[in-house]
């Protein structure tokens, strides 16, 4: 038996366990708290908590199941490497780390689950070695590091207050400029998590990780958890910090959705979309509808999760090659793939009655029923044209069309394993959301909307749908758009410059300053006031002692008489 | 070579003699005693270097004594005490004494000498040969101003003048001097910390020239070639200078500690801070001798047969100089 | 560096690394095969048209603004098949050298006894071998 299949039993059985147990708790309307105390110091108790409610039991089992297939579809993908075992314990560790992040209601123990997310996900992302790898997961290592460290100052601050259950002082946040310290840092650090605008340089370059990684960590779980974060601190969120959070998640999900228009790189566009997506979720989290955006959070894994394991599957038959430039007509040789592809990508879109649909509809009409200003109003629906823009250029350029890789290359849908870890997923993807709307609201949102605003998602996507195929659409002598636009194009595509600012823009100075100082101060002045300096000065002084102790026998002896005598003088 | 028998013996007696009688005539006729059988026992007549040493060795001790005698006959005489002018002659008889052991200031003599006796004669001299003139230092009045002026000028002397050696047998002349700044300073203080140190440093210093010895080598750069078939004896080797330095997993450490610690309590921070600081500079120099050998270079030559050493009791040396310290920590409080 | 200059390059190469290099440009702004090589003849028709140019102040004034015109107007993301360098799977796969082998622990070398019983064979062929071959290695004094 293999490990795959011993880890994805594992987790599918935990899975549906997770999922029962949540349903029993919604139905009861019931959470439970576990407390174990470790110790106490400076009445400051240090505790291990454990909370479960239906939200965290959903969220694991959603983790879980999608966990579960991811490893049961990497046993072909990683077919051959020599590594599996280390790729497959450190998805575990990854999906461990990731149960201990949301179970806990407490700072120490969220901690836990944090710093292992951030670790095992450098170490999934060096997976491959090369120095691609390299760089990406050093910068998001270092960038997630910052969310750590805010996370951990949060901690340091919290021992003001006697524990670090903040789920117990979730109403008092607002109240003192003390508390609201914490809920600063721990935004900062979901932000971090949740590549938010200065954070999200990260988010494509993780894409050199392999697939199934990128299908679990970088689409469902990972990045999902600065938003299980804000969920959980939503409460405590002054109106302050919500419009700056809408703000942010706005930019975010504008800027991702129009930077995935101008990438070729299949793994990275993806990963764009998730961006963009995740800054829906945090905006709407801002408007004040947890919920929602605790919906969103759990369609996306869904279809974002098959989503990347169908690209993964034509990584994998066009031997990986990610261009999607190379492809092209998938869809005669890859029938079944390009299906799951497919409907994935109109679920992303919203198409109505698949997953995507009861949230992201859900969202756009609350947002169109609550009170706001334009510039709101016009991005939200403008990103979401430009989801459904990039999806088709996405589909333009990978199912129809010729096909533009070598010559000669065999590409089926012969991999079965692969086949069937989708298949787990393409039920759920298809009525996951409404079944998930059944359950998370027995009284369904009351929405009142003039047509012009009711129809007006399905306007934007019919129009974003058009642009898509119109802009990627080539003829024989056409004059290239981006191209013209050159400058613009390199903007929007480089994510507004964020990967430079966020590389060179920090390191440029305190490098130069410190190669300044290395050659001054280092090999410079403090050698020569230090260590090298005293070392010529003692061992020159030591030479010329040794040249007076060449001096005759006589002449010390005639210096010992003299001090006796000079001795006997001063009597 | 049989007389070496009669004269080591009357050296112990000389030596017995200075440290247990009640008179200061008694003590100086123990010294000369000494004195008298060292010189037979340094000469060697294949070499001359040795009866150069032995000669040198004569004249500085012989002068040494006189100035002892002089000091004693003067102190007992009455006006010396009518005129309160006892302090002065106390100043020259501990000039003798510190003449006699090799202090700074005073210390010319002592390189130079061991730089002609082979081995044995230099265990001899490193060790035993402090013994009485530190004894006498601690049965005299001593006026600390001059203790700590020679203690000064032992630690900076021994820490500079030992830079720039190779000579292995002048090192351990500096590194002698430099152990005798310390235990000048414990001899100040407490009598009993004093024991210690010399009983602890003679264990350490008789082991490395014991290996000096059995190795045969003089110079720094011989070690190169005769550690290399030995790799065990070489770490020992290593080690042990790290305990004569007073690296604190080591045995070293222990006396340091102890007259460190009777310094500060004595409120004499700053004479403590300056002889740590400059014994430093001597463990600069055993730390030189240690890692080059141990990682820089190694020779290995053709025509060279390693000399046989029976390694058994060096390794048990070994054990009491570089493992003993928390035995020795323990044993403290039984005394 | 590797990309340090080490001799001159003739004017012959420099156009010839620029009409190269012009068209893998090209390939990444176009990506349909037919409409790439439409642009590719009139990249074509450009370098021809100026071949004739005996002048070579001319030429080599024309070849600084044609290499210009080529970096200005690079992609941002230029294609590139993924095992070359620059792509994405460019080194990927880590193969440990062979003689990792060797340097196996004892206890892990005793879970595959035959292969490393089958190994040392065919180590002492090669030595072997190579012994008559090159003849005995001569012993070094170190």
């Amino acid at each position: 038996m293999s490990i795959c299949l011993i880890y994805f039993v594992t987790f599918l059985f935990f899975s549906v366990l997770s999922f029962l147990l949540s349903l029993n708790f919604m139905i009861l309307d019931y959470s439970l708290m576990l407390e174990y105390e470790m110790l106490s110091i400076n009445s400051c108790s240090i505790i291990m908590t454990i909370l479960l409610d239906w939200m965290s039991l959903l969220f694991m089992s959603f983790v879980l199941f999608i966990s579960s297939m991811v490893i049961y579809y990497s046993e072909e993908y990683m077919e051959g490497d020599i590594y599996l075992h280390r790729f497959i314990m450190l998805v575990s560790m990854f999906v461990l780390s990731m149960m201990l992040l949301i179970i806990s209601p407490n700072l120490i123990s969220i901690l836990l689950g944090w710093d292992g997310l951030g670790l095992v996900s450098y170490c999934l992302v060096i997976y491959y070695q090369n120095i691609k790898s390299y760089n990406a997961g050093m910068i998001t290592a270092l960038t997630n590091r910052i969310g750590d460290v805010a996370l951990l100052m949060a901690i340091a601050w919290m021992m003001n207050f006697g524990g670090f259950n903040y789920i117990f002082y979730i109403d008092v946040y607002k109240n003192s400029m003390e508390m609201y310290i914490i809920i600063l840092l721990i935004m900062l650090a979901a932000m971090t998590k949740s590549a938010q605008i200065p954070f999200s340089s990260w988010l494509p370059a993780a894409m050199a990780a392999p697939t199934p990684v990128s299908s679990l960590v970088h689409s469902s779980t990972l990045v999902t958890a600065g938003v299980y974060l804000l969920i959980r601190f939503n409460f405590a969120l002054t109106s302050n910090l919500m419009l700056i959070l809408l703000f942010i998640g706005t930019m975010t999900m504008f800027m991702a959705g129009m930077g995935a228009n101008f990438e070729f790189d299949l793994k990275k566009i993806i990963a764009l979309s998730t961006l963009s997506q995740l800054g829906l979720m945090i905006s709407i989290l801002a408007l004040g509808e947890y919920q929602l955006a605790f919906f969103h959070l759990l369609t996306h894994a869904l279809f974002k999760a098959l989503l990347f394991m169908c690209a993964g599957c034509m990584i994998h038959s066009l031997s990986n090659c990610q261009d999607i430039r190379y492809m092209g007509g998938l869809i005669k040789v890859m029938p079944l793939t390009c299906t799951y592809f497919m409907i994935s990508n109109l679920a992303l879109c919203g198409l109505p009655f698949l997953s995507g649909f009861y949230s992201k509809d859900l969202i756009l009409e609350v947002l169109s029923m609550s009170y706001l200003n334009i510039y709101i109003y016009v991005i939200f629906f403008f990103s979401t044209g430009l989801t459904v823009c990039y999806t088709f250029r996405l589909i333009y350029y990978v199912l129809v069309g010729n096909f533009c890789f070598y010559s000669l290359s065999k590409i089926n849908d012969n991999s079965k394993i692969m086949l069937q870890g989708m298949s787990g997923l393409i039920f759920l993807v298809i009525v996951g959301g409404s079944m998930l709307m059944w359950l998370m609201f027995p009284t369904p949102y009351f929405i009142c909307l003039p047509f012009t605003m009711k129809i007006m998602a399905l306007i934007v996507s019919f129009f974003g749908a058009w642009f898509g195929f119109e802009l990627s659409k080539f003829t024989l002598n056409d004059s290239l758009k981006s191209f013209y636009l050159l400058n613009s194009s390199l903007f929007f595509s480089s994510m507004w410059n964020m990967p430079y600012i966020s590389t060179f823009g920090l390191n440029y100075y305190p490098i130069k300053l410190g190669s300044k100082l290395y050659k001054t101060i280092d090999q410079g002045w403090s050698e020569y006031y230090g260590s090298q300096n005293l070392y010529s000065k003692i061992s020159n002084t030591s030479v010329f002692l040794q040249f007076m102790f060449n001096n005759n026998y006589k002449i010390f002896m005639l210096l010992i008489m003299m001090w006796v005598i000079f001795m006997i003088l001063y009597i | 070579m049989y007389y070496k028998l009669l004269f080591f013996n009357s050296l112990m007696i000389g030596t017995l003699i200075a440290i247990s009688s009640y008179s200061w005539m008694g003590m100086w006729m123990g010294l000369e005693i000494n004195l008298l059988s060292m010189i037979p026992l340094i000469s060697d007549n294949k070499n001359m270097m040795a009866s150069e040493a032995a000669l040198k060795y004569f004249i500085i001790q012989t002068m040494a004594s006189t100035l002892l005698l002089f000091s004693i006959i003067m102190m007992s005489m009455k006006f010396m005490y009518q005129m309160n002018l006892i302090t002065y002659f106390n100043l020259i008889f501990n000039t003798s004494l510190f003449i006699k052991m090799g202090a700074a200031p005073f210390h010319f003599w002592f390189p130079e000498m061991m730089e002609g006796l082979n081995w044995l004669n230099a265990i001899i001299m490193l060790t035993w040969q402090k013994l009485s003139p530190m004894v006498l230092l601690t049965y005299s009045n001593t006026t600390s101003m001059y203790l700590i002026l020679t203690i000064m000028f032992s630690m900076m002397i021994s820490g500079i003048m030992g830079l720039n050696q190779t000579s292995l047998r002048k090192i351990m002349a500096y590194s002698s001097i430099n152990h005798i700044g310390w235990m000048i300073s414990s001899i100040m203080l407490i009598e009993i910390v004093w024991f210690y140190y010399f009983i602890i440093y003679c264990i350490i210093t008789i082991n490395i020239s014991i290996m000096f010895m059995k190795l045969n080598v003089f110079h720094i750069n011989q070690l190169y070639i005769s550690m290399n078939y030995h790799i065990l004896l070489k770490l020992f080797f290593a080690l042990n200078f790290m305990s004569l330095g007073g690296l604190p997993p080591f045995l070293g450490f222990f006396p340091k500690w102890l007259t460190i610690q009777t310094l500060i309590q004595s409120n004499m921070y700053s004479i403590a801070f300056i002889m740590i600081l400059m014994t430093l500079m001597t463990l600069f120099f055993y730390l030189r001798i240690t890692f080059s050998i141990l990682l820089l270079s190694k020779a290995v030559l053709t025509f060279y047969t390693q000399p046989k050493i029976n390694t058994n009791y060096i390794m048990a040396f070994n054990f009491i100089t570089l493992l003993s310290l928390i035995f020795v920590t323990l044993m403290f409080n039984f005394l | 560096m590797a990309n340090l200059p080490t001799g001159l390059i003739s004017h012959t190469r420099r156009v010839q690394s620029l009409y190269k290099k012009a068209l893998r440009c090209l390939e990444s702004w176009y990506d349909r095969r037919e409409v790439y090589r439409y642009h590719a003849i009139l990249m074509r028709k450009r370098f021809d048209e100026n071949k004739d140019i005996r002048d070579l102040r001319i030429a080599k004034d024309l070849i600084a603004q044609g290499e210009e015109e080529v970096f200005q107007s690079n992609h941002w993301h230029p294609r590139k098949f993924p095992e070359s360098p620059g792509g994405v799977a460019y080194e990927r796969v880590v193969t440990p050298p062979d003689w990792m082998v060797d340097h196996w622990h004892p206890l892990e070398k005793a879970q595959y006894p035959t292969y490393f019983a089958k190994r040392e064979e065919l180590k002492k062929q090669f030595i072997e071998e190579w012994t008559k071959k090159y003849g005995k290695p001569s012993p070094i004094a170190h």
